[in-house]
């Protein structure tokens, strides 16, 4: 079987969001695999290590700076990489085209892709590629188990979760629930220098761009921080609730 | 495995860098990592945040089953076998990658302390001196984080002292052991460890190394500590009394005991002096982001000039200090890269390429451990009352500091050694002090020269730079001239020249790093500006320390005509310069490079 | 014209769906505002939306009876194509996101995903939505034929229902048979306020201590300020609490007048969930956790004797 991640990278959720002229800048700051595509990353990895024989490929589409993220994959543990190296910014529909190319070029099985972009705040990716593969999906995985060609599993639906079951190939999104990403260990760093990480071109791809970014804004609230020492609880209480009622007005 | 980086870099030899100048491209600098190196940083990064930092306060209230089960962890992940050779499971990796897990896992103090008691004074006299029977029984063991070890040195009569050791072995009358009575002081890891190293006199004269597992009768480890900080790490007396240690236990050769003890600390000293850098790192993070959420008179109080200059002085610290450690580290990775790597005993070519930087391992660990010290204090200075209370990591990270400037020899026993190697190497012919010293008087003497023109941003750094090395040697000169080889025994002067000395190569190192990185970091100019200017205050009030103890009268004034002529200066806008960096430090959250 | 498609659950039309056609009017596109109801045994939810649509298309056919990707895309595409639709909302619900995207690709169309506010201008259509964990706001145009859009739920206010029915077509689909088979459902119970729409929500972190902390505590703030419960993804996982409780980026998001965040550290995932809550409040031992970064009260204690002196205080 031939499973392929697909890993973006992103700026890590701990870190401060710096807009300038208009624009994220990235410029600095701490970038790491988005956690949602690690999840895949492990999920990929667990197959592997419960004796199926599997290959795990990743890829990521972006600027060259990308190779760090899909170096740190390889040396989580998957086999080889691929690159598809842009400075364009692909939204997840032109995205999902690329995807969907390199799992038909790789004749893949099974994709994992993170549950939500944690820097597009999009859920679109997994279900585009699946889409162009005319492949099933299921989305928000929080377990899943392979049975032969089987894959069955619980994800999170809108009113809560439900137990699923499908024939591969497949997309699969992922979630925390899943299993905590392993770390790279410095032997599998070692290792991982020697893997494949293949760069290819945009181009061949034939993507077009339909949206369009015109401005980023961060609108932080500005926040009163009327932090109340609680040594003496019912004081505290009592002024925070005095605060609530006839300050803020917030509460009955 | 190595750098392909420092592989091409030029060798420099131990303590030349007040004599010769060099250009960017001849130091390593951390822009200069490998992706093995990022990976393996990353990793580090990782498990700290993620695994020691959630569980700092069962550290600090001392459950060590929290301690040995993060120590296992690392060794999990590989970080405890760096410097392990590759057929007992270990990597046999380069220095700057034990230096950067050092630097990483320092967001503790205590976990820190334990880490690398456990990897560097603890592990390193086995890698170093075991037999290959010694190696098989115990190191695999270690560099998985299975077992935990250390290291026993001191007593309670002599620390700094440390020749002056009191516990004697003897051999047993069947031969068949040596039996050890004694007591030692401040072990750390004791309450957790499985092997010792513990060093004794046999017969009360042979210095030697002994490997002890826990257990063995006559071992019985003391209570804990009530320690000032690094409260999580255990550090207690190990009582030794009528202790039977197997013969072959014995590490290394009965009488060069002491060349085992010594010849570790250096090892121990640069990684101090990288864990420094975490540290302070860490607490600057803290600090600034407090900072920058509390307000005052209706602002935050980033917004005043005096926090700021706070976060500025901390933050140009800390770039001198990277560029410090890893220029240093890189500069013995360089060296050991070109050691016969087939040459029988390999671990013994290894010590003599660390043993030829003995004098930057101990500029790391003095300087490093005082800008740590200036770090935390300010950092914990801008958290005012909250700074006091253990609410807040400032408080912590306060007293965790103190223990730097104390272990792996006092930073009064450093100074002593820095300057005194110096001298050391000097009269042996080793390094070309004295004709160094001979030019810059000359020079001197042949009265003003008009200043050198440079070219660059730094042209005036590198004026101050150029004329620290000058004073340095001018001050060296002055003092051995007056007391010969007398002047061991003049420590406030030794340390007085130790601290040009120690000036000399951070701001060199800060220098051409800034120059390395070709513009690409704004940022990083500020800072060496910044530092520089600090920098060459400490030079000059060192100086005048000096020429003031060496001459009087009108000696005093030709030569203080001298320092001046080298001092004048005009002087940057550091506050201009402290308000750009704390701007930018405040709106990262964190000490950066990028604006 | 505009295809709008409906949410609906039990036999009731969806908030959402009201949103949606809010987005729609506001739009300044032209054409009808076209309602697709698809599922099984629907007749109810077709008549309530005849109040709000200007037309109404029908599918109600037993293999639509439970949702499924594969199937909505390919009916939603079809309609789409077939009444030339330029502009096709999809609801913000975590389903309509996961298909959404496949009718994109199905239209080669663009999509606009969970967007707060969306306007035509010639041609162009120009929206913002959060992104990085709902911290920025990001705006961005689309201009194409065919433009699928997914309303973030709670960005656009409801429509108010007409008196005139309007008119109602059956369609028909070329479906085939669904890929994902569900075995078993667990759906979560409902409580008494919705979580997304209280004005007032108490939520509760692993610092409650226990399930049993979380009722008393938590359950129990709610109960007396009329409040909808919330809770934490570690409070989820630990099995405290139900999934349909969990705020943040894998929860729900909510925006009420005030949140209150019982032992909460404040983690981004979470913030991405509330914080845009106009007024924030959390109780939290430890001066230095995240959450009160972005809380405008709070106070440093104990839950366990913070939380029922507020109680107390709040019978005063
Ligand atoms: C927390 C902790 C952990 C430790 N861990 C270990 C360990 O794992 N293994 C181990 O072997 N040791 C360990 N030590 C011991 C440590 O290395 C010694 O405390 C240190 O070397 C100083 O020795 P001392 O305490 O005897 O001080 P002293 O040597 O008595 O020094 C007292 C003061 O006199 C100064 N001084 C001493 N001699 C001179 C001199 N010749 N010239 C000028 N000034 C001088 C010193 O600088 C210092 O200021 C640890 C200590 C602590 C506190
Ligand atoms: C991909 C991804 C998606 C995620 N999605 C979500 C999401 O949707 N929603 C979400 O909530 N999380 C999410 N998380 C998890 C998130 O990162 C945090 O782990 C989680 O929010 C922490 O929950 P908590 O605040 O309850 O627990 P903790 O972080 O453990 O905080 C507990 C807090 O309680 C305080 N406390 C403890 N005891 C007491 C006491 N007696 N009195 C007062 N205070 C006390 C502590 O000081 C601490 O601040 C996600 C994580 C990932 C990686």
């Amino acid at each position: 079987m031939r499973i392929l991640t697909l890993i973006r990278q992103v700026l890590d959720a701990e870190e401060t969001v710096h807009i300038r002229s208009g624009e994220i800048d990235l410029n600095g700051s701490k970038l790491v695999v988005d956690t949602m595509d690690e999840y895949g990353v492990e999920q990929a990895l667990r197959i592997r290590d419960s004796g199926v024989d599997v290959e795990v490929v990743a890829l990521a589409v972006g600027p060259e700076r990308n190779q760090e993220a899909l170096r740190t994959v390889l040396s989580m543990g998957a086999d080889r990489a691929i690159h598809v190296m842009t400075e364009l910014a692909l939204d997840p529909i032109p995205l999902s085209k690329v995807a969907a190319q390199i799992a038909q070029q790789e004749r893949i099985d099974l994709i994992f892709c993170g549950g939500q972009q944690s820097d597009w705040d999009s859920h679109a990716l997994g279900a585009a590629t699946a889409e162009r593969l005319q492949l099933p999906q299921v989305t928000w995985v929080s377990a899943l188990e392979v049975h032969g060609q089987t894959l069955t599993g619980r994800h999170d639906v809108d009113d809560g979760s439900e137990m699923f079951s499908v024939q591969l190939p497949a997309v699969i999104t992922t979630q925390q629930g899943l299993g905590e990403p392993r770390y790279p260990t410095v032997p599998n760093i070692i290792r991982a220098k020697k893997k494949e990480l293949r760069i290819e071109t945009l181009d061949q791809f034939h993507v077009d761009l339909k949206l369009n970014v015109l401005g980023a804004a961060v609108q932080a609230k500005a926040r009163l921080h009327k932090i109340l020492d609680g040594k003496d609880a019912p004081a505290a209480a009592a002024e925070l609730v005095e605060l609530l009622r006839n300050e803020a007005r917030v509460i009955p | 495995m190595s750098n392909p980086a420092t592989e091409k870099m030029r060798r420099v030899t131990g303590g030349s860098f007040l004599i010769e100048d060099l250009a960017p491209e001849d130091i390593f600098t951390l822009e200069d990592l490998s992706d093995v190196q990022r990976q393996i940083e990353r990793t580090t990064i990782d498990f700290a945040e993620k695994q020691v930092q959630p569980q700092i306060a069962a550290i600090e209230a001392k459950d060590f089953s929290v301690m040995k089960g993060l120590l296992r962890k690392a060794g999990d992940l590989g970080l405890m076998a760096i410097d392990v050779p590759q057929e007992y499971g270990g990597f046999d990796m380069d220095k700057v990658t034990s230096a950067l897990i050092a630097e990483k896992i320092a967001i503790c103090g205590s976990f820190s302390v334990a880490f690398s008691a456990h990897v560097g004074i603890g592990t390193l006299p086995l890698i170093w001196y075991g037999t290959a029977q010694q190696k098989e029984k115990y190191l695999a063991r270690l560099a998985s984080g299975e077992w935990v070890a250390a290291y026993a040195l001191s007593e309670a009569s002599s620390g700094s002292d440390a020749m002056n050791i009191r516990t004697r072995a003897t051999l047993s009358a069947d031969g068949k052991h040596y039996v050890l009575d004694g007591e030692k002081m401040w072990i750390s890891n004791a309450g957790i460890a499985n092997l010792f190293t513990v060093f004794a006199k046999i017969d009360g004269e042979k210095f030697a190394a002994f490997l002890i597992e826990s257990g063995t009768a006559g071992l019985t480890v003391g209570p804990e500590e009530h320690k000032l900080g690094i409260r999580g790490s255990s550090t207690c007396p190990l009582i030794l009394a009528d202790c039977h240690v197997p013969k072959e236990n014995l590490l290394g050769e009965a009488g060069k005991g002491h060349h085992i003890a010594f010849n570790i600390l250096n090892v121990g000293r640069y990684k101090l002096g990288a864990a420094a850098i975490g540290g302070a790192k860490y607490s600057f993070r803290s600090g600034v982001r407090y900072a920058r959420e509390r307000i005052a008179f209706s602002k935050p109080i980033t917004s005043f000039g005096l926090v700021q200059q706070m976060i500025a002085d901390s933050a140009a610290g800390i770039f001198a200090g990277e560029s410090l450690v890893y220029r240093v580290i890189g500069a013995i990775d360089a060296s050991l890269a070109e050691r016969d790597k087939t040459a029988a005993n390999n671990t013994a070519e290894i010590q003599k390429h660390i043993e030829e930087y003995a004098v930057e391992c101990s500029i790391l660990k003095v300087w490093c451990s005082e800008m740590l010290e200036r770090v935390v204090d300010q950092m914990l200075q801008l958290h005012g009352g909250y700074g006091y209370v253990e609410e807040y990591p400032a408080e912590r990270a306060y007293r965790d500091s103190r223990i730097n400037r104390i272990f792996e020899g006092t930073n009064e026993i450093n100074r002593l050694i820095i300057t005194g190697w110096m001298m050391k190497r000097a009269m042996q012919g080793r390094l070309a002090l004295l004709p160094a010293i001979q030019r810059v008087m000359d020079e001197i003497m042949a009265g003003p020269t008009p200043r050198e023109e440079r070219e660059g941003e730094l042209a005036d750094q590198h004026f101050l730079l150029a004329n620290a090395k000058k004073l340095s040697l001018f001050c060296a000169g002055a003092a051995s001239q007056k007391f010969g080889s007398g002047l061991v025994d003049e420590q406030e002067i030794m340390g007085a020249l130790a601290d040009m000395i120690m000036e000399v190569l951070v701001l060199e190192s800060a220098i051409l790093r800034t120059e390395k990185m070709q513009g690409s970091s704004p940022l990083a100019v500020l800072m060496v500006k910044c530092y520089a200017a600090r920098s060459f205050r400490v030079v000059e009030t060192a100086g005048e320390r000096v020429l003031g103890a060496v001459a009087e009268g009108d000696m005093l004034r030709t030569r203080m005509t001298i320092l001046r002529r080298l001092t004048k200066h005009e002087p940057e806008n550091t506050v201009a310069l402290g308000r750009e960096i704390a701007t930018a430090m405040t709106a990262a959250g964190r000490y950066t490079l990028q604006i | 014209m505009i295809l709008l498609v409906v949410e609906h659950a039990r036999g009731n039309v969806s908030k959402s769906t009201y949103e949606m056609v809010t987005c729609a009017r506001q739009l300044g596109r032209e054409g009808p505002v076209t309602a697709l109801v698809l599922g099984s045994g629907i007749m109810a939810v077709v008549n309530e939306v005849a109040l709000l649509a200007d037309q109404v298309l029908v599918s109600d056919r037993a293999d639509l009876a439970q949702y499924d990707s594969e199937l909505w895309s390919a009916a939603v595409a079809q309609v789409a194509s077939e009444g030339d639709a330029h502009t096709i909302l999809i609801g913000g619900s975590r389903s309509g996101r996961e298909y959404s995207p496949r009718v994109a690709v199905k239209l080669d169309a663009p999509l606009l995903e969970d967007v707060i506010s969306v306007t035509a201008e010639e041609g162009t259509l120009s929206a913002e939505r959060y992104t990085n964990l709902a911290r920025v706001t990001e705006r961005i145009t689309a201009r194409a034929p065919v433009t699928v859009i997914t309303p973030k739920q709670g960005a656009f206010a409801a429509a108010m229902p007409g008196t005139h029915a309007a008119e109602q077509f059956d369609v028909d689909l070329d479906l085939t048979a669904r890929r994902v088979q569900i075995t078993e459902k667990s759906a979560e119970k409902f409580s008494r306020i919705s979580l997304a729409e209280a004005e007032i929500v108490v939520a509760g972190g692993r610092g409650v201590g226990s399930a049993e902390g979380f009722r008393n505590l938590v359950d129990e703030l709610a109960d007396r300020l009329g409040a909808a419960v919330g809770a934490t993804r570690a409070v989820v996982d630990a099995g405290w609490r139900p999934y349909a409780e969990q705020v943040g980026q894998t929860g729900k998001t909510v925006q009420p007048k005030v949140y209150i965040a019982i032992g909460i550290s404040g983690a981004v995932q979470h913030l991405s969930g509330m914080g845009r809550s106009k007024c924030i409040v959390a109780v939290n031992r430890d001066a230095d956790a995240p959450i009160f970064k972005v809380a405008d009260y709070g106070i440093v204690g104990d839950v366990n004797q913070i939380v029922p002196a507020i109680i107390a205080a709040l019978s005063r």
